[in-house]
This record gives structure tokens, sequence and C-alpha cells, in this order.
């Protein structure tokens, strides 16, 4: 029961880091509260509906279907990120440079609505299928055991939840000034850590055999089971035994944020 | 978008050995305990795990060193796929019932 306990609460805390950090990063926007809460449903609604179809999506594509599956999830949220903060970056040059002249023909306070509702519905929807998971197999469980496994789950989910709670009110309120930045840069290591994570789930299931050996094992120093260990892997893409391909994909996304942050500061917009 | 379609030829490109053999084995949880709890299979194959929970309690089977985790609904069963392995021994475990549920992937 225990064990249910521990594994909720490193999705829920995943989760919560994700979405305070998401929340700092939008709070300038107006009613960015109800855009939040638009995400969370939107994603809760495709984790339900993944949970219905979850013994189709594993059968398919001889069992590796929910391993394909997540990681292309993954891989799109890492994508994702990295349009959200280009993008993000090209607005505020924009605003820099042209504000006299400002005359886009889209709504741009649209775009960015959508890009907050679908960074936080995809990462609902991501650790959302995962907490689905357990709570179908909770639910296949007869009996009074039951009862300590839904017990255990909510201790998890709001252990899990006051982590992310406690890092929005009380770290990312800080220095409004900065707050922009600053989750612009831990996002940037987000974005690699996801991309990372999408080849290790791919390795895993054979898609990808090209360099899988691990390089390094640093599990002595902090290891990939506990709890810094999640929080390190959550907000820049820690990992104990990265292989060679997972190290690709994280320093290829470093760079295609960063060379096109470059593009945009140097630039002026005509 | 260029970068999907560069995604998709990688995809395509890399996904060959989904289609080579894979070796098939199937692994009981009984009582909290792995039924083989040492699996032998070649190495150079894909390799797939039919893990059968017989309990009436979730199991989690999880591999630190296969870098695969999945829970396991009691009477279901769960395919792991794994990519062809070097020689060597793979530690598997049940997280929820680690005391007990023990195993091992013997590659050869």
């Amino acid at each position: 029961m225990f064990q249910i306990t521990i594994a909720v609460f490193r999705e829920f805390l995943e989760i919560s880091i994700l979405l305070s950090l998401f929340g700092a990063f939008a709070s300038n926007i107006k009613n960015f509260r109800s855009l939040f809460f638009s995400g969370i449903l939107l994603g809760a609604i495709g984790a339900g509906v993944i949970a219905l179809f979850t013994e189709q999506i594993s059968d398919t594509l001889d069992g590796m279907g929910h391993e394909i599956f997540m990681g292309c999830v993954v891989l799109f949220t890492s994508l994702l990120i990295c349009s959200t903060l280009i993008w993000m970056k090209g607005y505020s040059q924009k605003l820099k440079t042209r504000i006299a002249e400002f005359n886009e023909g889209y709504d741009e306070s649209l775009s960015s609505k959508i890009m907050i509702i679908s960074l936080i519905a995809t990462t609902i929807f991501r650790e959302g299928s995962e907490i689905v998971l357990i709570l179908y197999s909770i639910s296949a469980i007869d009996g009074a055991s039951s009862i300590l496994y839904i017990q255990g789950f909510f201790l998890g989910a709001v252990l899990g939840i006051s982590f992310g709670v406690g890092l929005y009110y009380g770290v990312f309120r800080f220095a409004a000034k900065y707050i922009f930045s600053v989750c612009s840069f831990i996002m940037t290591f987000i974005a690699a850590g996801l991309a990372a994570e999408a080849a290790k789930i791919f390795a895993s299931v054979g898609l990808i055999e090209i360099f899988t050996d691990p390089l390094w094992n640093t599990s002595f120093i902090v290891s990939d089971d506990s709890t810094l260990g999640k929080i390190l892997n959550v907000m820049m893409g820690y990992t104990a035994k990265p292989s060679g391909i997972e190290l690709i994909f994280y320093l290829s996304t470093l760079s295609i944020i960063f060379i096109s942050s470059q593009f945009f500061s140097g630039k002026s917009i005509k | 978008m260029i970068m999907l379609r560069i995604l998709f030829a990688l995809i395509l490109t890399i996904s060959y050995p989904v289609y080579a053999e894979t070796h098939v084995v199937e692994i009981n949880i009984t009582d909290h305990k792995f039924d083989p709890a040492e699996v032998k299979v070649p190495a150079g194959k894909r390799i797939k795990l039919i893990v059968k929970n017989n309990d009436s309690t979730i199991e989690e089977f999880e591999s630190e060193d296969l870098k695969r985790e999945k829970i396991i609904a009691p009477g279901r069963s769960a395919n792991i796929i794994l990519p062809s392995l070097k020689p060597g021994e793979y530690k598997f475990e049940g997280e929820f019932h680690a005391d007990t549920a023990q195993g091992v992937l013997i590659v050869e």
C-alpha cells in the first residue's frame, strides 16, 4: 500500500512542479487561471479517454503500443515547449522593436493562450494516463484491501500536489520581474529532458538500437529512485545512467532552443 | 514542418528492428514470486516477456537494468518488449513485494 503512495506521489510531483512552473511563466497573461484550469480539464479528459482504450493501445504494435504512444507524447511535449520558448522570445523581441507599429494580422494573445493550455494539457495527459493506469489497477482489486490502496493513492496525490503549490507560492512568486526569464531558462532544460526521455522510451522497446549503452552512472550521487532524483529529472532531465542517444537528444534540444533564441535576439524584425 | 518529416523518416529507419525475430517468454507472478525466477534468453534477439499477475494484489514489474517498469493489475498480463540485449545478467523485481519478488534475466 505504501508503494502506491510513493508511485502516485512521484507522478503528482512531476505534474505539480511542471504546472507551477508553467503557471508562473504565464502569470502575466490575463485570465491565466481559467486557461490553467481549461488545460487541466482538457488533459484529464484526454487521460480518461486513453484509459478506456488502454488495452487496445497496449496490444497494438506487438505490445509496444503504450510505450510508443507515450514516447510520441513526450517528444511532442518537448517540441511544444521548444516552440513556445522560441515563439515567446520572438514575440518579446517584436514588442521591443516595434511597439509603435505593432500590427499583426492575428490575435497574438490567442496564440499564447493556446500554447499555455497545450503545455498544461499535454503534461496532465502524459502523467494523467500513468495515474489512470494506477487507478485502473486499484479498481481491479476486490475487497477491503482496495480501501487501503485508495487511501494510499490520496495520500500520494495530496503530498505531490502540496509540493507544487508550495513551490508556486513559496518560490516562483518572488522576483516577479525575472520570473519570465527564470522560467524560460528552466523550461529549456525541461524540454531537453523530455526529448531525452522520449529517446529512452524508444530505446527501451528496441525502436532505437544505436548508442543505447549507459555512458556513466551517478547513482551514488543522486539516485533515480530518490525524491531529489525525481525533482532533478523533472526540472532538468537528470538521469543517473544516461545513454548516448539520450545525451544526443538532450544536447540537440538545447542547441535548437539556444540557436533559435540567438537568431531572434541578433536580428531586428522587419 | 520539416522537423516532422525528419522525425517520421527517422522513426521509419530505426523501426526496422521491430520486424526482426522475437523470443517470447512467459513469467508468472504467484504468491509474490516470479516463476521462473531465472529466465534464460538468447542474445541478439528481441525479447517479449509476458508477465502474468496471478495474485490478488497489484504488482509493478520493475528493472533498473532493463530500464522498464510496468504496473500489472491482479489477473492481468503485461507484454514487455525488450531490444536485443548483450550477454549478461539483468535483474528485475516486483516493486510492491520486493522482498520475495526477485528475478534475473540471463542473456547468453
